[in-house]
């Protein structure tokens, strides 16, 4: 295990003392990164808040072992989250910055590429659900948090009946909506 | 194929039993397309499930905090906010640019569709289908009947209410529609929302414009519903 694995540690724990460090520690560099490659300092920040929250996430899935400098790792994750964001907004050509981006280290990086894309999809589904109406939004996070379906539509003023067929259409709704994404 | 389709968030939740299980799964191994439908909607809810339970909103407090802290050490609370209120008014300008320009077919005084109860493993209210069939086919005063015996057994059960209030509309019975869409908007239910917007379109019928304008302004942006709202606002402004 590497010795930087603390900092993972500190991001699953929500140890805010440890978070604290790692903005003190990393955030320029990561800020000067972007900022260098067509970017503004407050999407410096915004693409060093997301990837920290991609690697807790990452964190999470079975078997994560930090196996570089959290410096390099962090490097990695903020770099194809900054190329995805300006492919998306089609701000400038990506075809060189890619090569500069994305060059592979070693092949623990294809491991973390496929965590990556992984995350990714995830991010893409969750934003799409806050697309929906609030009342499926309601719908879907409820039936999914609490356990009692009934006391879910008795506090929502509707049937049980009702709730089913509701969450049934809204989820319909979101997978037509993650099948037109094209990234599913 | 298409009752079949109302049954996936079933089959993911393990609800289906019996031979509805036997001909779901028959389906899905005759059907690539309805199976990988299948295998997109199970991929779909285990995501949200475990992002939701992720605790990801407690962490995004925690780095917030810390950016705060880093980039704006002896500012205001103003100043720190600022940078976020720009983003936020401009993705407002964009993104109510957007509805106006892209979604301007909407039918803004349509009804909703009265909603079916009729799910798998429960026996239907025929009362209540009954209703249904009459509204949807703009049977209000009927539907009405039927929904107020309804609201007589169950008054906790504000579905009832709102379709019943509705029918008014429907009527274009603007008044009394208002009186009984207001209690819904001002309520916590599901409906709240959605009676605001058709208590917004009574008060316009009524030539409350000014009115209809706040109620408007508190529907959230998000959904069909919010882009229904926009469109009615910016046809009243």
């Amino acid at each position: 295990m590497h010795l930087d694995q603390i900092y993972i540690q500190y991001l699953k724990d929500n140890n805010s003392t440890g978070i604290q460090l790692i903005y003190n520690k990393f955030s320029k560099q990561i800020v000067t990164l972007i900022q260098q490659n067509n970017g503004s300092e407050d999407d410096g920040y915004d693409i060093f808040q997301e990837s920290l929250v991609d690697i807790y996430h990452m964190a999470h899935q079975k078997d994560f072992q930090l196996t570089t400098s959290f410096s390099s790792f962090l490097k990695l994750v903020c770099k194809r989250k900054w190329l995805n964001a300006l492919k998306k907004n089609q701000r400038m050509p990506v075809t060189n910055l890619e090569q500069s981006v994305l060059y592979v280290e070693d092949e623990s990086n294809k491991a973390w590429d496929e965590m990556l894309e992984t995350v990714n999809r995830e991010n893409i589904v969750m934003s799409l659900l806050d697309t929906l109406g609030e009342s499926c939004q309601q719908i879907i996070k409820r039936c999914m948090q609490e356990k009692h379906q009934e006391k879910i539509a008795e506090s929502m003023g509707i049937t049980y009946a009702y709730l089913r067929k509701k969450k049934s259409e809204c989820m319909a709704t979101l997978v037509r909506k993650v099948k037109e994404s094209g990234l599913f | 194929m298409e009752h079949l389709a109302d049954k996936i968030q079933d089959y993911i939740e393990g609800q289906l039993q019996g031979e509805e299980l036997q001909e779901f799964e028959t389906h899905m191994e005759q059907d690539t397309d309805f199976r990988n439908l299948v295998l997109l909607q199970t991929e779909v809810h285990d995501i949200i499930n475990k992002r939701l339970n992720s605790n990801e909103s407690d962490l995004r407090e925690s780095l917030f905090h810390a950016e705060t802290e880093y980039r704006y050490p002896k500012q205001t609370l103003f100043q720190r906010i600022k940078p976020i209120v720009t983003i936020a008014s401009a993705a407002c300008v964009l993104l109510f640019g957007y509805l106006f320009f892209f979604n301007n077919n909407t039918a803004l005084y349509e009804l909703p569709t009265m909603q079916s109860e009729i799910v798998r493993g429960q026996e239907s209210n025929d009362q209540y289908e009954e209703a249904v069939r009459l509204y949807n086919q703009k049977s209000y005063a009927d539907s009405r009947t039927i929904l107020n015996n309804l609201i007589n057994k169950e008054p906790e059960v504000i579905q009832y209410q709102y379709y019943a209030a509705l029918t008014y509309l429907g009527e274009e019975n603007y008044n009394e529609a208002k009186v009984k869409l207001n209690p819904i908007a001002n309520g916590e239910s599901i409906f709240k929302d959605e009676a605001k917007y058709y208590l917004a379109v009574s008060l316009e019928k009524l030539g409350s414009k000014e009115e209809a304008v706040v109620l408007l302004k508190t529907i959230p942006n998000q959904g069909e519903l919010g882009r229904k709202a926009q469109k009615l606002l910016d046809k009243l402004n």
